[in-house]
Parts: C-alpha cells; structure tokens; sequence
C-alpha cells in the first residue's frame, strides 16, 4: 500500500578507536514508507544516533559502514554520486540533533547559520537574499516563535534551551522535504516544555506531509507519536510491530522489561530496570546479544546464534528463540 | 567580514577602554620596578659613563646633572616630569636622549617583528587548518614532525641555520643588513618597506623583502610551528561537535562552508590569545636574531645599555617592550571580541 522511502538493509557500522573496534551496527534492517511516522527505542548506546548518522552519511571518521545498503526511494546512499548525496542532504532528509544547544554553532548568529543551510536547500532557484531571508522567518514562525526577526539576530547562547531546539527544528524543516529524522528532540530540554516541542513536531510533520524516524528512550513519547515501532538493543533490531500492539503485548523479553522498567505517573513503585549491563561493543556477546541480561534465556542456542527476526504475526516481527527460528 | 559600527562602538564603550586604561596603570607600576631595579643595583653609572680616567669632581658634577645624589623618589620624580614632555633623559652611553635613540633603532625591530606576524599568522593559518581538516593523514604527520622540530629549535639557531643555508651556501638572499648599499632611500616612517612605498620606490621595496625574509623566518618558525599545533587540536576538537554534523546533514560544502567557515572560526578563538602573546614577545625573542643578521634594531642598543648600566636607556627600552605588549594584547583583545560574540554580548557560556 505505501511506497518505501527509505531501506535499511543489513546495516554493520564499526567504530575503531586506538585500541579496540567496536562493533555497533551488528546488521540492522528497517525501513520508512512514505507518510508513515516509525519510531525507534532502545537505551542509551544501542546505536540509534550511529543508525540516523549512517543514513546521512555523518558518521564521525571513526566510524565506518562495513556492509549493508542505505536506500532512499531507489537511490542507494553507500555508492551514490556525491551529487546525489549532497541532494539528499538538501533537499530530501532533514534531522533534529539530541542537544540543541551543541547544534548551533555558538559564534554565528542564527541567521547567518540558518541562511547558508537555506541558500543550499534552495540551490539554483535564483533567490535573493531577502527571498532566502523571509524564507528563514517562515520557518521560525512554522515553529511558533515569538519574534523571529529577534530571534534570527541573535546568537545561540541569548537563547532558551526550548527557542534553540525550535530553531533546530526550523533549520531540520529546510532540508526534510520528504523525510524527518529527529535523534531524541526532547532529551536536552526542560521537562515543562517537553511536550509543546513534541506536540509542535507532530503538527508540522501533518502539516508538511512528511514521513518521520524518530529515536527515543522516552516510550510514552514515542508511543504518542508513531505508527511502527522498531526495539534496538545492543546494535540488533529486536522487534518490530505496529505500535499500538507493541505496548499492547510487547513480546521480545528486552521490549518488555524495557516497557515495565519506565516510570509510570500513576504507579507508587518504581520500575525494576532491567539487570547488568549495556552490551560492551569491543567483545560483544556470541549469539543473542541481550542473552547475557535476558531472564528466559535458558537454551543453549541463545549463546551459540544470533536469532533471526521472525514474523510471528501480521506486521509482528521479533528477534528470539521463544517464538521459534532455532532448529 | 562585515563589522558594522555599533559593534566597533560596543567594544570600545566597555572593555577595550577598561584594558587601556588599566594598561596605562600598570605601565606606570612597570616603570616604577624597572627605574628602582636599575638603580639600586650596585655599581657607579656615572663613573662607567666617563671612563676610569675622569676627575672625581666631573664625574660627581655629572653624578648631580642626573640626580643620582638624590633620594631615589625624588629621582623619579624628575624622572616622570620629564618623561611627561615626552623625555627619558640622556642614554649614558651614546650621551643623546634616550628616546632619540630609540626613534632611531626601533623602526628597524617594528618592521621586522611586522613581517614575522605576518609570516606567522598565515603560516598557522593555512598549516594548522590543512593538519586539523585531515587529522592523521600523511600531510598531517609531517607537520606534526615539523611542528615539534620548530618548537624544540630556539630562533637563534635557525637563524644561524638559514643564514648559513640560504645565504652561504645557495646565495639566494642576503646575509645581513636591511637594504643593499647601493639603494638610497629618505627615511620617512624608518620602516623601509613603508618608505619604499611612500616614495613609490620599488626596487627598494622588493630589496627590502629580500633582507627582511631570512631573519623573519627565522623568528617565525618556532611560534608558528607551536600555534599549528594549538589550531590543529582546536579544529580536530570542534570537527567532532554536534554542530559540524548539523551542516554536514544539511549537505553544504565540506571544505569551503563547514571546515573553513564553521570549524575554523572558533578554533581561532582558542588560537589568537598565544598567536598575541607570542608576537608581544618577540621584542625579547629578537636580540639574539637581530645579532646574528646585524640588523640595526633596538637589540645593539638594549644591550650596550644593559652592559654599561645606561640607567635611562634600560628604562626607556624596557618601557617601549612594554608598551608593545600592552598594544598587541588590546589589538588581539579586539579580535577576539569581534571573532566570538560570547566576550562581546556578557553572555555567560
């Protein structure tokens, strides 16, 4: 029914630092149709910003895509033209960075910053500066701020952490024309303004038409915001699943511990968490990679295989020998 | 870069004003160290002045002509007095006044320690970025290894290396001096190259380079080679922040926008305090050069005066040393106010 924009396809990213690699991306596969709102948890340091920088191609030049295949629409962004790339960045894919404040360069003013992203988001469209400049305070009015001729004269640092992200975003909507990828938008500002900056990205995400991958650990969130759900632990997709069913009937052990351990308003007790530690990428576990943490694993094939990604029900994939694919 | 004028107005309204005059305080403080240091040391300047054979009453006449019979603060008072009608007493050993003699010599260090800045500032420039775009790449360890050897090697050293190279061996440029003797220029500014082009001499002019490229470089390596290696760090540091990949996403031009536009720019702010601080010191750094190419700077002079106690001559250059420090630190101090917006606006980040 929906056209795939974007395809992820058995995605390995190392790191490789003096001493040790780090093997992160351990074969991710996912995928964005159009107008479809996806989002993607797992705790901190399983690899979600590593996956959202691979498909722009802004990994850190440590990191290094070893196998897979990124592809937006059919253009495959490992071995595209540097044109195409350079396109895709422009006009096609916008992303919203975690720390709003570390996103902006602190001795440009605003408007010289959103004015060179915009000049190139417009490229050949023979505009002045003035076009480029009205186009910038439309952006920053998208994003329901005050006085954006104030706002585009000054620099990052006179500005809230809320004003940054919403310029953040207005810089993110110049370039995401079809597609928003937006790395945890929430996690570096103040809680009270939490969710006006999610209710404002829902709203233009509709209002723009575009299709959206969001990151998060915040799972209320997540779950406000999205049609799909990917679970990521340790560099491997865990699950899949629309996500009213996904909060519904979580079946991968990590999903459900992940689930239960979220602090809840209305609960007096806290969350468990969930035991030991995250998945150490320099030796990571043979097998499963949460089978070190995982308090059903008691086969031995746990230790020995990675489990494949199963279709256990219409749309419902999960990644675990309780639901079959040992031999 | 655009500067308009309110922000020219803002800087000069608060804290370049402040550090003039806070300057002006401390220089009087410098003076005041540097004239009691230079006469409570032992030994008779008015006596190494004259000369062994001089009859006592000369010598204690001359003694009174310069004060040294009275109390140390009424010396300093004349002292001040006089400097304020723009007079720093006669030098002892070339018996003239002191800033006459330092009109004379220190055009000649001003140029040179010009074209070092120069020489320094693009050199840091243009390494240091290079290095920090490609950190770990072939080009980058070879500066690396560049930059350690010019740090270890003192500038007297590649002096002597590059006179002995460029100038014995090859003859490509000339060994000492400032002009050949066969160019007659009119002094002007005493800053050859501005002469020359004042009196729309060229010859002069490209002569002029030729003397001066030696001894700057020489002077220049050693603080070039230490700033490439403060600027690389800083750009390496600031190509890994969240902002470098926020352009990167948006697909502008690696080199020309997100390197050498939004990389660069702060890197500098880390930069030009030691660029400022290692040009104020080459006043100090530029004897030993000076020396070594007999460029007729203010080193001949400092030192003469040093040996023989000229009271008035070490005062008046340890106060120009001064002076030039204060300077380079206030035009650095307006860079950076204008380079980062944090200093200019208060901001607290």
């Amino acid at each position: 029914m929906y056209e795939n924009l974007l395809t992820v396809k058995d995605l390995f990213v190392k790191y490789k630092s003096y001493w040790y690699v780090y093997h992160v991306l351990d074969g991710v596969s996912i995928n964005v149709k159009l107008g479809e709102k996806v989002g993607l948890i797992g705790e901190s340091g399983a690899g979600k910003t590593t996956l959202l920088k691979s498909i722009l191609r802004v990994l850190p030049p440590q990191g290094k895509i070893t196998n897979g295949e990124i592809l937006y629409r059919d253009v495959n962004l490992l071995n595209c033209s540097k044109q195409q790339l350079l396109e895709i960045r422009r006009r096609k894919i916008g992303m919203i960075f975690q720390d709003p404040l570390a996103a902006l360069n602190p001795v440009f003013k605003i408007k010289e910053q959103m004015l060179d992203i915009i000049k190139y988001a417009h490229e050949n469209s023979g505009m002045n500066k003035r076009d480029l400049e009205n186009i910038a305070l439309d952006l920053l009015r998208d994003t329901l701020i005050p006085d954006p001729e104030r706002v585009l004269n000054s620099y990052p640092f006179e500005l809230s952490g809320g004003m940054r992200q919403r310029v953040v975003i207005a810089m993110a909507l110049a370039s995401a024309r079809e597609l928003l990828l937006a790395d945890e938008p929430t996690t570096n500002i103040d809680v009270t303004i939490q969710a006006q900056i999610l209710k404002l990205i829902m709203d233009l995400v509709k209002k723009k038409g575009l299709s959206m991958l969001l990151v998060s650990h915040a799972l209320g969130m997540v779950r406000n915001m999205t049609d799909r759900i990917y679970v990521i632990y340790g560099g491997n997709i865990v699950e899949e699943a629309p996500t009213s069913k996904l909060f519904k009937d979580p079946l991968h052990p990590y999903t459900r511990l992940l689930i239960d351990s979220a602090p809840k308003i209305l609960s007096s007790t806290l969350g468990e968490g969930i035991k030991g530690n995250p998945v150490d990428y320099r030796h990571p576990p043979s097998g499963c990679r949460f089978h070190p943490r995982c308090p059903f694993c008691d086969q031995e094939i746990c230790r020995r295989a990675k489990p494949p990604l199963i279709e256990v029900d219409r749309d419902r994939y999960v990644s675990c020998y309780l639901y079959g694919g040992g031999t | 870069m655009k500067i308009n004028l309110n922000v020219l107005k803002g800087i000069f309204n608060n804290a370049i004003l402040k550090r003039i005059i806070l300057s002006l305080i401390s220089l009087l403080g410098l003076s005041l160290i540097i004239f009691t240091l230079a006469r409570i040391m032992p030994g008779d300047p008015a006596r190494m002045a004259l000369g062994p054979r001089a009859p006592e009453e000369i010598v204690q006449k001359y003694r009174e002509m310069l004060y040294l019979d009275k109390p140390l603060y009424v010396q300093y008072y004349y002292w001040l007095i006089n400097l304020f009608q723009g007079k720093l007493g006669p030098s002892l050993t070339s018996f003239r006044e002191v800033s006459v003699d330092i009109a004379d010599f220190l055009p000649a260090t001003l140029e040179l320690m010009l074209f070092v800045a120069i020489i320094q500032v693009t050199g840091t420039l243009i390494l240091g970025t290079i290095s920090g775009c490609k950190p770990g790449s072939a080009i980058d360890g070879a500066l690396r290894v560049f930059a350690y050897i010019g740090i270890c090697v003192p500038p007297f050293v590649w002096a002597l290396i590059l006179q002995f190279v460029f100038s014995y061996i090859l003859g490509w440029f000339p060994a000492t001096e400032r002009l050949s003797s066969y160019i007659r220029l009119p002094r002007i500014t005493g800053l050859v190259t501005i002469d020359a082009l004042i009196t729309g001499n060229f010859n002069a002019f490209v002569d002029a380079l030729w003397h001066l490229a030696l001894p700057s470089l020489a002077l220049a390596v050693g603080a070039m080679a230490q700033e490439t290696r403060i600027l690389r760090s800083a750009m390496v540091e600031n190509i890994n922040k969240d902002y470098i990949t926020t352009f990167l996403s948006h697909g502008l031009p690696i080199y020309r926008y997100v390197y050498f536009k939004y990389a660069l720019r702060p890197s500098l702010c880390s930069t030009i305090p030691v660029i400022g601080l290692d040009i104020a010191s080459l006043i100090a750094n530029a004897f030993m050069v000076e020396m070594i190419f007999n460029w007729p700077g203010i080193s001949k002079f400092g030192i003469t005066a040093m040996l023989r106690k000229d009271l008035n001559g070490i005062v008046g250059i340890v106060l120009v040393a001064g002076i030039i420090y204060i300077v380079t630190n206030v035009i650095i101090d307006i860079i950076l106010t204008i380079l980062d917006p944090r200093i200019r606006r208060g901001g607290q980040q």
